[in-house]
């Protein structure tokens, strides 16, 4: 009789123990993940660029992940590859869309590339994170746009050089969508202020041939050098401008697309030259201190951070607390939601301003040092609101010059 | 040490199943509900915050869009130009500045009054302030360089002017005007040139009441607003509690990690339990606005977030408390009807087992345990009842004994001298008292049974106590015999006779009144006696009792009534029965006998049974039965005798001697039965063993006999025999087609007309069908076979008259004969059936002789 009752307790507890275990493990079998799409190119020309903001990314959503994910379930990426090429990136965009059914998109780098995904993301009322600082004149409800915008980079840096460095401009560019848009914002800037664009000049995407260049400035003699060159060309431009004798004090050139990763790979270094941008690996605050070395013990001593990288992994953050905020992650509900958000990021504040889905974002202007790195020389002391259109113009009038400018 | 015992599996499975669940379950529920209130109370916080923020930026919004349009509106910038010219080269006490200041001031007031502003501002490239609806200490100064460079209105002209953007300044303090102020600046442009911007100061109190509207969350619910001073969060507005940690609106931004607003003004965006400026526990909800750098936070005190909740968690908490308290009050139960009782039982089982049998177990329920407990009780009632009971027997037959002993010895002293004087009295009383085999009753005059002897106790089965002092008649009398003997009395003697005492001695005074009664048993049994009353007569001849002596009559009757059923038996047996003297002469005989053999008794009695004899029998076959009847005292047969009309019939008769004790023969008893009937049955059977049914020729078995026995004597004698086989032509024609009854007559008819051919020594056999065969015997000359046989044919040639048909049939006789054609039974019959075939084949109607080939 006792034995019997003792038995039976065993079996009960045992049995329960066993419902109880079994149930767990069901319930962990049928967790899921939130997969979000990173599109960027990972081969073509401009893979050397864009290849950094998927580690980011992936340093981000590690980060996440390790912290119990979002709404407790992981955060899983999916990379696709945009093979540097317009046409391909909109075909990867729908493919993760509809095929692969993820939350929400981090990708693209050029203007162009976010011009052919844009009425994708825009089709599907979906969401597109956007990483890097641009020309602006453009405002979707499905983008959001994390890098800086002309009244955070073009303009202040414009006003910053006007005020510090001449009144005579020289614009050097690669000749494309954004190194023309930022011209002209700059040229009608400049005139509004009393400065002179002694000229404008574009260069083909991947031209090496600067002998002209630095002729024509030899020739010109600007008080200063507005660089809008996108990926090799810098290093050709650099090592002939340096070479030909130019310095720093005499003619600095201000760059709008020379970060950290470029400088990494250039043969020359422009000592003494600068860059505008809210982020900088050399910023020197906890919080930066932190990501830079978390960034290099997961990808490596040698490797480098700049501005995009950060946009494309504050993006992530963004969009996890919009997800937490709203308690889902359809990508309809998070647009509603990340116009709300704000947070802490490597290099300080920043808002998503919930007029235009740009980020309000301070600016500093940097001296390239002879370690490859910027040494800040000024910042602003707030946060710039994002202007996408620059007003003294209505966005209609800009859009109109705009077309006029790509056709 | 864990001991295994029902207490403690109870306890265990107490804990294990009611406990534990329940403060799992509990503390399952309690986090859940907990959890489900916080989320919804950092919701709602949440969403208030969210609301405030977007009050907020759309406040600031259309504040910027005001300004926007101020600074596009052609007239504007030719205000501009015109103040700046006026202001530069008249200054701004002129006329001239005055009379376009008061045209301005009318378009600007309605802005002010329309758009809630505080002042408006125009301010040239420069940076100097030209115009002002208010004049403060501010007007005439230079923003960049003068003594309010480093207001925040001067940081938006600088924004305006030099990067060409609209913007919403801080809320911070403003000395000129000696209260909190935000500004909202935009460039004005003209020709492509910023010509000055216009800026608007916004009144405070419209900010504030946007940012304190606490929308009823409760009492304790706060808005908190703050922005970074330096080192320093500066609050906007008053706080609703005094902090010591808060001095003039500022907290140390080290201060306290974790304060929700410090979490707001470091960017972040998020709601959760917490700790407020004052350290008192808080729900809340913090955000980050941008546009004026702000830092916001909705919180309400825990207390109050939680008082629903509280309520919730009391009910919960009851309700657990409850249901434990139940299972607490079912387990107490079980203790007590279970556990108490079994240790109880136990307790008090032990204490038994050790040998004190006057411990008895409590029954306080009927339940198993209480009927367990009784059984116990039960059982050592009976062991202590037992132990009593020899306890107390030995100690009253310890007693008894010694009275016993006493008693004893002063009788016997008595007695001694007594038992001289009765001795003698008593053993002529005693020889009569002590008959075994009669009952004496004596009773007093008046009828009261005084005595009962020994054999009376016997024959009756009452103990003398039971009926002495009784009345008689007593129990042991039937009623209904005493009634109806009391009914002849009183016919008998012509006086009335009660059916009472009186009717045993109503003639007891001519005389012993001797009577057939019948006793009844103690046990109920009724028996037979024969009872004498007489009277008892004292010494002076006076009657002072009865006394009736009664014997047995039960053995006497029974041999009466055997006798009776045997003669019965005798008189109603369907078998004769003959009793023959010693002598052998016939003393009885019963009525079977006269119906079978036809004589009366008086005809048969004193003669020797041998006068019916058939003379079927020799003498020796008497001699052989007596013979018999003298050494075993008994025979049986089969013997013919005869009736008295003198027909002779067959009897199965058996005799027995009866001889008495000395073994000397007294009677023979003769028992028989007619068996003519069962012997013409076996001779019908003999029949159909042997014959043919139809024909009444002997068959195929007896023809082999026959055929045997010829040959024997054809053996024996030197003598011949002949064997016909007849074959009947046709006679399957007439069976087909006139039926069976018609050929059955027609066999019978060939049959007659065979025999009547032959000699009473020969035979004429059916074997079968239309097989007949013929057996002349005896033969000493073959001349006459030849002869025979066609007379046979003849007469079969014959026309039959059957039933009113001309039947026509014929025969053909193959003819063997023995010795010549064989000696045996096979060869003779095989030879003749050729011969037959022969004739046959040799045109029917003819015979043929056997031949050997």
């Amino acid at each position: 009789m006792k034995s019997v009752i003792s038995k039976w307790l065993i079996f009960s507890a045992l049995l329960i123990a066993v419902v109880v275990a079994g149930f767990y493990f069901h319930l962990q079998q049928h967790k899921k993940t939130f997969k979000i799409g990173l599109l960027h190119s990972l081969t073509g020309t401009m893979a050397a660029s864009e290849k950094p903001l998927i580690d980011a990314a992936m340093l981000a959503i590690e980060e996440i992940n390790a912290k119990g994910g979002v709404l407790g379930l992981p955060i899983e990426a999916v990379i696709a590859d945009g093979q540097s090429n317009d046409a391909f990136f909109a075909q990867q965009a729908e493919r993760l869309i509809t095929q692969e059914k993820v939350y929400a998109l981090f990708g693209c780098w050029t203007s162009a590339c976010r011009k052919a995904v844009k009425p994708i993301v825009e089709k599907h009322q979906h969401i597109l994170f956007y990483p890097l600082q641009y020309e602006g004149l453009e405002q979707s409800p499905n983008i959001v746009y994390t890098g800086l915008s002309p009244s955070q980079q073009l303009i202040p840096a414009t006003a910053w050089a006007l005020k510090n460095l001449g009144k005579r401009f020289y614009l050097l560019g690669s000749d494309y969508i954004f190194p023309r848009a930022a011209n002209m914002i700059v040229k009608e800037f400049l005139t509004f202020q009393g400065g002179q664009v002694l000229k404008e000049r574009y260069l083909p995407l991947g031209n090496t041939n600067m002998q002209d260049v630095i002729s024509e400035i030899r020739e010109l003699k600007p008080d200063v050098i507005l660089n809008t060159i996108n990926g090799d060309s810098n290093n050709a431009f650099f090592k002939a401008f340096v070479e030909a004798g130019f310095s720093a004090n005499k003619l600095p050139v201000i760059s709008l697309s020379l970060a950290e990763v470029e400088l990494a790979q250039m043969p020359v270094i422009p000592v003494g030259h600068y860059a505008a941008w809210s982020y900088f690996q050399s910023l020197d605050t906890q919080r930066n201190r932190e990501f830079v070395q978390h960034f290099k013990q997961r990808f490596g001593a040698e490797r480098v951070i700049d501005d995009p990288m950060e946009a494309t992994y504050l993006g992530i953050y963004l969009w996890a607390q919009a997800v937490e905020s709203a308690k889902t992650a359809s990508p309809e509900k998070i647009n509603q939601y990340i116009i709300r958000q704000s947070l802490n990021a490597p290099h300080g504040i920043v808002s998503v301003d919930r007029f235009t889905r740009h980020l309000w974002r301070d600016v500093k202007i940097a001296q390239i040092q002879p370690d490859k790195q910027f040494k800040i020389v000024w910042h602003s002391d707030l946060n710039f609101r994002p202007e996408p259109f620059p007003l003294w113009h209505s966005h209609k009038e800009w859009e109109t010059q705009l077309m006029a400018l790509t056709r | 040490m864990w001991k295994r015992s029902i207490k403690n599996e109870l306890l265990l499975a107490f804990i294990l199943f009611a406990l534990i669940p329940i403060a799992v379950i509990g503390q399952f529920i309690y986090t859940s509900v907990y959890n489900a209130h916080i989320s919804n109370v950092l919701d709602n916080l949440s969403k208030i915050a969210d609301k405030k923020v977007e009050q907020i930026n759309i406040y600031s919004a259309e504040r910027l869009n005001d300004a926007k349009l101020l600074s596009s509106s052609p007239s504007i910038a030719n205000d501009m130009e015109q103040l700046q010219r006026v202001y530069y080269q008249q200054g701004s006490h002129s006329k001239q500045y005055k009379e376009l200041e008061k045209n301005s001031r009318y378009f600007y007031q309605n802005m002010l009054e329309i758009g809630g502003y505080y002042d408006v501002f125009l301010i040239s490239a420069q940076g100097d302030i030209i115009f002002t609806m208010r004049h403060e200490a501010d007007f005439g100064t230079n923003l960049r360089t003068g003594v309010y460079k480093n207001s925040e209105l001067a940081r938006i002209f600088n924004n305006a002017s030099q990067l060409l953007s609209a913007d919403f300044s801080s809320y911070r303090y403003y000395e000129p005007s000696k209260e909190d102020a935000a500004f909202v600046a935009a460039p004005i442009v003209k020709n492509q040139r910023v010509i000055g911007v216009v800026a608007l100061q916004v009144n405070s109190s419209v900010f504030q009441n946007v940012v304190q509207d606490n929308m009823s969350l409760g009492d304790t619910s706060e808005t908190v607003v703050a922005r970074i001073e330096g080192q320093q969060g500066y609050f906007l507005f008053p706080l609703k509690f005094k902090a010591p940690q808060i001095k003039n609106n500022f907290i140390d931004l080290n201060a306290k990690i974790g304060l929700p607003i410090l979490h707001a003004l470091n960017g972040e965006n998020s709601a959760s339990a917490s700790i407020d400026y004052r350290g008192h526990p808080v729900i809340a909800s913090w955000r980050y606005i941008p546009s004026t750098q702000m830092g916001i936070v909705v919180k309400v005190d825990m207390e109050e977030a939680l008082a629903n909740f509280s309520k919730i968690q009391w009910l919960q908490s009851l309700f657990l408390l409850s249901i434990f308290i139940c299972i607490g009050l079912t387990g107490i139960h079980l203790r007590r009807g279970l556990l108490v009782p079994i240790d109880k039982l136990m307790f008090t089982v032990n204490k038994i087992a050790n040998g004190d049998l006057n411990q008895r177990v409590q029954i306080k329920s009927q339940n198993e345990i209480g009927q367990l407990g009784l059984a116990f009780n039960a059982m050592v009632d009976k062991l202590q009842q037992a132990r009593d009971t020899l306890e107390s027997e030995v100690q009253e037959r310890t007693l008894n004994l010694k009275t016993v002993n006493d008693l004893l010895t002063e009788q016997i002293l008595k007695r001694e001298k007594i038992s001289k004087q009765l001795k003698q009295t008593m053993a002529f009383q005693q020889a009569i008292l002590n008959s075994n085999n009669f009952s004496i009753i004596s009773t007093n005059i008046e009828g009261t049974i005084v005595s009962f002897n020994a054999a009376a106790e016997k024959m009756l089965g009452y103990q003398a106590d039971e009926l002495v002092n009784q009345k008689s008649p007593a129990i042991f009398h039937d009623a209904d015999e005493v009634a109806a003997r009391a009914k002849k009395l009183t016919q008998e003697l012509g006086r009335v006779i009660e059916p009472g005492f009186e009717v045993f001695v109503a003639k007891t005074d001519q005389g012993a009144d001797e009577n057939e009664w019948s006793y009844i048993r103690k046990d109920g049994s009724r028996f037979p006696v024969w009872l004498s009353v007489t009277n008892i007569l004292n010494d002076q001849n006076e009657k002072i009792g009865y006394v009736g002596i009664a014997s047995d009559i039960t053995e006497r009757k029974r041999l009466l009534d055997e006798l009776q059923l045997a003669y019965n038996a005798i008189e109603h047996t369907s078998e004769g029965i003959v009793i023959a003297n010693s002598d052998g002469l016939i003393s009885s005989v019963n009525p079977a006998y006269t119906r079978i053999m036809g004589y009366e008794r008086h005809e048969v009695i004193g003669k020797n049974p041998n006068f019916s004899k058939s003379g079927r029998h020799d003498s020796a076959f008497y001699q052989a039965m007596w013979d018999k009847i003298r050494t075993s005292d008994c025979w049986e047969g089969e013997i013919w005798d005869r009736r008295k009309d003198g027909s002779v019939f067959p009897k199965w008769l058996n005799i027995n001697a009866i001889k008495n004790s000395e073994g000397k023969v007294v009677h023979y008893v003769g028992i028989f039965m007619d068996i003519s009937q069962q012997k013409a049955t076996e001779e019908k059977l003999e029949r159909l063993a042997f014959y043919d049914p139809l024909t009444h020729l002997p068959n195929r078995v007896l023809f082999r006999e026959r055929l045997n026995q010829e040959l024997l004597a054809v053996n024996r004698n030197k003598c011949q025999a002949a064997l016909f086989f007849i074959d009947l032509d046709r006679f399957k024609w007439v069976n087909d087609n006139l039926g069976h009854d018609i050929g059955d007559d027609l066999l019978i008819a060939v049959a007659a007309r065979i025999s009547a051919e032959i000699r009473e020594s020969d035979s004429a056999c059916r074997l079968g069908g239309d097989e007949f065969t013929v057996i002349l015997a005896n033969l000493t000359q073959t001349d006459k076979i030849a002869e025979i046989a066609q007379t046979i044919i003849n007469r079969l040639g014959t026309v039959f008259e059957i039933k009113g048909h001309q039947v026509s049939i014929g025969g053909s006789i193959g003819i063997a004969v023995a010795p010549q054609d064989g000696e045996n039974f096979d060869t003779l019959t095989k030879h003749a059936d050729m011969a037959m075939y022969e004739a046959k084949n040799a045109g029917r109607g003819t015979y043929r002789f056997y031949q050997p080939t």
